[in-house]
Order: structure tokens, then C-alpha cells, then sequence
């Protein structure tokens, strides 16, 4: 049986000076009802093209090759007429900001209704009443949060809460995140995030939960992506991917962040402040990649085979952890994270 | 450490008040104020980093604006080296400008794009320090420039030839270029990647540290404030609800907002959540 979401060896490039330049490459994913997938990355590895890329809504000069298959149907052959029928209706997507994803001049109630009468073709009314509903779900209960509302009138969390809704309206299969707490204060993010893990136990639908932040997708997604450079660098199920973390940029994200030093004491015994253990360099121009892999100019672990040629995402081969897959030909053996990742802090100074 | 426990205070804030004037409702009604400031009083020490952390609309960038006197509150005083920021001249306020300076969120928006580096950099001293003549002038941006890890050649250069992060170290050294006492910083690295943002905290905390620089460092991002700042206030709707020493504030919260601050972060909230507690020497 085929899964739900299926993407395989997807590449995605744009036309530059000096020939195409790949924004994604050899790109898997599988993903099931009811599974939840955290996609992580920096600006520029290709997280939100890969949304994009399952939403059909690259930009006109991208040219994505491979296959994105929803249920077995590949939606890269689907024409845009065929695929306005499934955007909104099978697969819907949460943007970053609340404030430009909604219409100013429309009514939150228009424009939850819009995609049931579209999709669904719902009398008005019934469209209406439906919106109430999914209003009352998201947490905007009437008569305090009325459909005559604008999107001025609501909190930037109110907000990403009507999206939400526009999002669920009908019930689509696959729910595709885009950084949806980013915008959002620490409370507010919280209360978004346990939303949508309980919409999505309800409703049975699968997320794709994308964001820069280890810390929301530790909490949230089951399987987890780290990507960099537009190759998938290191992937799994959550807890083994942070039970050991193999790929030394999955590493030096985790000990980079400053969410390592909230759980410690952010000073050394003398008083002084603790370094964090900053990732030297920058992330490649897309345009200008290595030609081996692409986070060899910034690993402390490189050596000269890692510069020949990208490594493929190959198992690990730990023992009852059969999905846990790095791209690294030299990843970070097995053992007590927390201390290696301290360890590897103290290096970096 | 540069902290110097007994020397007087860099900057003291005496119970600050500031109310905006809200659009009128009616003709004849007064119209209505917002009160941004309630009262908020702090003291920072020379080569202290302060922190003021709270989410969107709590007052902490009005905060901010009005220690650097670019706001007038109603009520409340600011002192700055011992010296009343409001009860000076025109005049005198600009020639203490100098002795402190800014950083602000957005490195796009806050570099003049058609203006060079060296340029912008320069900027701070042509307009507060005028005596400075154009020699020296160039040897301090070449050393501001120096100080945040950017070779002397970037002077030649546009913004928009540099990284985020670059952008932000050009920011840096704009506030450092008329060797200030103290930084405002404002969400410094809020707009940038992890593995930039620790460059930039990494960055900002060796100068603290080289130059004895003096940081109030607004941030709704409770983890970079726990790295950077020595002392930090929790501000919530225009007041300052807690205030400690950074590890005393994170570790044992006093206040229910700041336990429910530091249990809304991702990847502690679970934790929090289950019931277990968050150690500290985890």
C-alpha cells in the first residue's frame, strides 16, 4: 500500500548566470496519517522550498524533478487546474505570519467560508455555520470572537488561530506548518503548538511541521529532518536523532543554540560567561556550493574525502534504530550526548 | 570582571512614566492614553549586561528608547553618569550621546544601503564628535571595524555585499565607533540563524569583556538573555515584575509570570509539563 505523502529524489533548481542552480536536492520523504514530521533547518537550506514544492507553489522559474506523490498520484505531473483541487482541500499549509496570510478588507468568517464553498461547494449558511465550528475548535469561541471580525482587530496568536482554522476547513490529509510560532511570543507559541497536536491527533490528518527551532520539533514531531544546503543532512525518529546526534551540523545547531544553555548555568566556574559554541563560516550560496558536501568548509570533523563528493543519507545501522540515517562520512559515533556536546562547546573556544 | 560592585551607577532610572495619547473615540471625550511605563526603576553598574526581557507590548523597547532620551516621559528620571538625560541643554544631551549607543534588530533596515561601510560606521563621530578630523576619524573606524572581526578593507564596501551576521558586526561597530560606555542593544539577534546568532552573542561578549562595555539588552527571547546578561528584570505590562541575578532569576523564579515565561519554551515546556523539574546542573 502506498503511503500518504511520498517524495522521492526530489530536486528543485533555478535558472542562474552560470547554469541551474539546485535549491534542493535528492530530497525523501514518507509520511503517513496521523505522523507528525519536523523539518529543520537555517534560512536557506531548503525547508520552506520543500513546502512549497508539495503545495505546487514554486516560483515560475523553479523546475522540480523527481516525484511528490500524494495517495499515488504524482502531483508534479498534476496540472495547476487539478491542483487548485487539492491546494486547500488535501493539503493546506500555516505560513509564518499571521498578519500577511490574511486578507485585511475581508471578514475572518469570509474567508474561513471561502475554501467550503470553493472546495466543498457549501451553501453560504452552511458554509457560515461550519466556520463558527472551526472557529469555536481553534479557540475563538463566539459571541466574544464573531465572524464579522477583521484580521485588525485580533493578536498576532488570535491570528495564526484563524489561519488555522482556514488551514482545517476542509479537513485536509496533509497539514504542511511553515515556522507557525515564529512570529509569536514564548506563551502564545506554546498554546499554537498544543493546538495543533491536537488537531492533528483528532483529525487524523499528517504535519509537516517546518522551523528552525530543535527545541519545537523535540516536542512535537515523532520523525524529524535536518536539513542543510538543500540535501537532507541527518534523519529519523526524534528521540534518536537527540539520543545521538550524528551529523556534526545537526550537532553544532543543537550546541550553537542558546536553548542548551537555559537547561545549564550559562557561566563557567570563574564567573565567566560561557561561549557558545558559535558554527564558523556561513551557509553556502546556492550558487556557489562545494562540490563535495556542502557543510565540509564549516566541519570540524572534514577530512579530504568529504570534499570529492556529496555523501548520500545512508542508515546508521544502530541496532532498533533502522530509520536513523546521516549523510556524513564521518559522523559522530554513538555516545552520552550531553557530555559530547559540552565537550565539543569547550573546543570551539 | 569589569563589574564594579561600589563604583556609581552607569545609568539610574527613577520610576519612569510613559502614556501615549490614543486616537479620540468621540469629539467630546478626552482622548484616551495608553500607559506604557508604570513606574519602572533600574540601576545598571558600568560593565554590567542588563537584561529586560517580556513579550510583545510590555513596555521593554519605550524602555529602551527612553533611557537613550529618545523618548520624554511624563514622569520619572533617567541619569546617565550621575547626569539627568532630561534636565540637559540641547547642546550638552548631544555631547553625551557619545558615551552611549545602539544596536537594533534588523540589520537590513538599519544600514543606510547607499552609503559605504566605512561611511556608515564613521557616522556616529562625524555627528557627535565633530573636532575628530578625518585621519583619525578613519583610524577609529578601522579599529571599530578591527574589534568585530572584519577586515579593514570592508570600509569600501555596501551592506548589501555582506551576510546578516556581517551586517550585524557593521552595527556593532557603529556602536562602538565613539568608544561608548554603555549599548542598548534591541533584539540584536533575534533576525538571525543559530549558528550566526552564537557568533554575534560570542562577539558581544568578548568586547563586554575587552572594553568594559555596559549592555541593556532587550529580548523576548529568554535563552540569549540567559547567555549574555548579567542581571535581568521581567517586565509584563509597562512594570518590571521580577528582578535578579540572571542564574538566580532562571533557576528560581520568584514571580508565577516568569515561571510561566521560562515553562513556555520549547523543549523545556514538555519537561515542565510531565512535571519534572529542570535543573540547573542538568
Amino acid at each position: 500500500m502506498s503511503r500518504l505523502l511520498e517524495i522521492e529524489n526530489l530536486r528543485v533548481e533555478i535558472p542562474a548566470l552560470t547554469g541551474a542552480a539546485p535549491i534542493l536536492e535528492g530530497v525523501d520523504i514518507g509520511l503517513d496519517r496521523g505522523e507528525k514530521l519536523g523539518i529543520v533547518g537555517e534560512s536557506g537550506c531548503g525547508k520552506s522550498m520543500t513546502a512549497l514544492a508539495i503545495m505546487g507553489l514554486l516560483p515560475g522559474a523553479a523546475r522540480a524533478t523527481g516525484a511528490i506523490r500524494l495517495d499515488g498520484r504524482d502531483l508534479l505531473a498534476t496540472s495547476e487546474r487539478e491542483m487548485q483541487g487539492i491546494r486547500g482541500r488535501r493539503i493546506a499549509m500555516v505560513f509564518q505570519e499571521p498578519m500577511t496570510a490574511l486578507n485585511p478588507v475581508k471578514t475572518i468568517g469570509a474567508q474561513i467560508a471561502e475554501s467550503l464553498i470553493l472546495h466543498l461547494r457549501l451553501p453560504k449558511a452552511q458554509a457560515a455555520e461550519r466556520a463558527r465550528a472551526l472557529l469555536d475548535r481553534v479557540g475563538l469561541p463566539g459571541p466574544r470572537f464573531s465572524l464579522d471580525l477583521y484580521p485588525h482587530q485580533l493578536s498576532g496568536g488570535q491570528r495564526q488561530r484563524v489561519v488555522i482554522a482556514i488551514a482545517l476547513a476542509c479537513g485536509p490529509d496533509v497539514l504542511i506548518a511553515d515556522e507557525p510560532t515564529t512570529a509569536l511570543d514564548v506563551t502564545i507559541q506554546a498554546q499554537i503548538l498544543d493546538l495543533l497536536e491536537d488537531l492533528v491527533a483528532e483529525m487524523g490528518m499528517a504535519l509537516v511541521l517546518i522551523t528552525h527551532d530543535l527545541g519545537v520539533v523535540e516536542e512535537t514531531c515523532e520523525r524529524m529532518m535536518v536539513m542543510y544546503a538543500g540535501r537532507v543532512v541527518e534523519s529519523g525518529r526524534t528521540a534518536d536523532v537527540f539520543a545521538h546526534m550524528a551529523h556534526p551540523y545537526t550537532r553544532g545547531l543543537f550546541a550553537a543554540s542558546p536553548r542548551s544553555a537555559l537547561l545549564t548555568s550559562a557561566r563557567e566556574p570563574s564567573g565567566r560567561k560561557r561561549r557558545l559554541a558559535a558554527i564558523p563560516g556561513q551557509v553556502p550560496d546556492p550558487r556557489a556550493r562545494p562540490p563535495g558536501c556542502a557543510f565540509a568548509p564549516r566541519c570540524p570533523r572534514a577530512q579530504d574525502d568529504c570534499r570529492a563528493a556529496p555523501p548520500p543519507l545512508a542508515p546508521l545501522g544502530a541496532p532498533g534504530r533502522a530509520d536513523h540515517a546521516a549523510a556524513c562520512l564521518h559522523p559522530h559515533p554513538p555516545s552520552g550526548m550531553a557530555g559530547d556536546v559540552a565537550a565539543s562547546a569547550e573546543g570551539a573556544r | 570582571m569589569s563589574i564594579h560592585e561600589d563604583a556609581p551607577p552607569l545609568v539610574e532610572v527613577r520610576d519612569l512614566v510613559r502614556r501615549y495619547r490614543l486616537p479620540r473615540r468621540t469629539l467630546f471625550e478626552p482622548a484616551p492614553t495608553f500607559t506604557a511605563l508604570h513606574g519602572v526603576s533600574l540601576t545598571l553598574r558600568p560593565g554590567e549586561s542588563l537584561g529586560i526581557v517580556g513579550e510583545s507590548g510590555c513596555g521593554k523597547s519605550t524602555l529602551a528608547r527612553t533611557v537613550m532620551a529618545l523618548e520624554t516621559p511624563q514622569e520619572g528620571s533617567v541619569r546617565f553618569r550621575g547626569r539627568d538625560l532630561f534636565a540637559l541643554s540641547r547642546a550638552e544631551l548631544r555631547a553625551e550621546r557619545k558615551h552611549f549607543q545602539a544596536i537594533f534588530q534588523d540589520p537590513y533596515g538599519s544600514l543606510d544601503p547607499r552609503h559605504s561601510v566605512g561611511r556608515i560606521v564613521a557616522e556616529p563621530i562625524r555627528s557627535l564628535e565633530p573636532d575628530v578630523d578625518a585621519v583619525a576619524r578613519e583610524t577609529r573606524v578601522r579599529e571599530a571595524l578591527d574589534q568585530v572581526g572584519l577586515p579593514a578593507s570592508a570600509a569600501e564596501k555596501y551592506p548589501h555585499e555582506f551576510s546578516g551576521g556581517q551586517r550585524q558586526r557593521i552595527a556593532i561597530a557603529r556602536a562602538l565607533v565613539t568608544r561608548p560606555a554603555l549599548i542598548v542593544c534591541d533584539e540584536p539577534v533575534s533576525a538571525l540563524d543559530v549558528s550566526v546568532q552564537a557568533q554575534v552573542l560570542n562577539l558581544m561578549m568578548d568586547l563586554q569583556e575587552e572594553l568594559g562595555l555596559a549592555y541593556l539588552f532587550i529580548s523576548h527571547d529568554l535563552s540569549v538573555v540567559r547567555v549574555i546578561t548579567d542581571r535581568v528584570c521581567v517586565m509584563r505590562a509597562g512594570r518590571i515584575v521580577e528582578e535578579g541575578a540572571t542564574d538566580a532569576v532562571f533557576d528560581n523564579p520568584a514571580h508565577d509570570y516568569t515561571r510561566t515565561l521560562l515553562d513556555a519554551v520549547p523543549g523545556r515546556r514538555r519537561r515542565a509539563r510531565a512535571g519534572e523539574r529542570v535543573r540547573a546542573d542538568e
